[in-house]
């Protein structure tokens, strides 16, 4: 089967751009995160974390430490995300490489989704903030959408593994 | 697989090569390779016509179901 023609090219071009322009941001965004200790009465710095002040120093780094797990972990997620339309472009559908990505990229969305909401409620106790952690349920920046979307992925994995395996048969018919 | 091909013994019978059948049924000698090593998922009732007009044989010649419990 064919691959997903050229005139979407621009919309490669497109996904690159935003690729280099989350990378550039998120990079900021963890040297801005990993200064935060040596600045602590920095208003700026300490935004980036949510957090006002800081008192406890093991709960800090252990916020820090997962604060940039989250942001490469995302980094990592949008790397899959690129290479797989690359693959959606310029290779045949439904091979192995395209089901494996679909199938990673679900269950990264859903793990990186499980490990915010316990880094925001980690936070939240470590800082005491009173800000409600519960899941919002009728918004598009809700966590359980993105969990939809997690599963989404891992859904259409299944069924582009369907599309091989019946592919795989047509051409196997003499 | 339970069902067997039995194209190699038809052939043998008929005298003909499997390029021969290939060429006569209209199909690449690759496809027939994979229906006579028993890799094809299905056949098309228009290539079993085709191969039983050739080698003037019935579809139980070609195919043999063996219970395999």
């Amino acid at each position: 089967m064919k691959s997903i023609n050229t005139p979407l090219q621009p919309l490669k071009f497109f996904l690159n751009f935003i690729f280099i322009i989350v990378i550039i941001s998120v990079g900021l965004n963890i040297t801005g995160i990993l200064f935060v200790p040596f600045f602590p009465e920095s208003k700026f710095l300490a935004e980036l974390l949510g957090v006002p002040f800081f008192e406890w120093k093991f709960a800090i780094v252990a916020l820090i430490i997962s604060s940039i797990i989250l942001h490469l972990g995302f980094i990592y997620s949008l790397y899959v995300f690129k290479k797989l339309v690359v693959s959606l472009f310029d290779s045949p559908l439904f091979s192995h490489f395209q089901i494996l990505s679909l199938k990673l990229l679900g269950q990264l969305i859903i793990l990186l989704i499980i490990l915010k909401s316990i880094f925001n409620v980690f936070s939240n106790v470590v800082f005491e903030k009173s800000e409600s952690t519960g899941i919002h349920l009728f918004s598009f920046d809700s966590k359980l959408m993105a969990l939809c979307t997690g599963l989404f992925f891992i859904y259409l994995s299944y069924i582009f593994k369907k599309a091989k395996d019946l592919r795989d048969e047509n051409e196997l018919t003499v | 697989m339970p069902i067997i091909i039995n194209l190699d013994t038809v052939l043998e019978r008929r005298g003909m090569k499997s390029y021969e059948l290939a060429e006569a049924i209209n199909i690449t000698t690759a496809n027939l390779s994979i229906l006579k090593t028993g890799k094809a998922k299905a056949v098309r009732f228009s290539t079993l016509e085709a191969i039983c007009k050739v080698l003037e044989c019935q579809p139980g010649d070609i195919l043999e179901y063996i219970d395999e419990d």
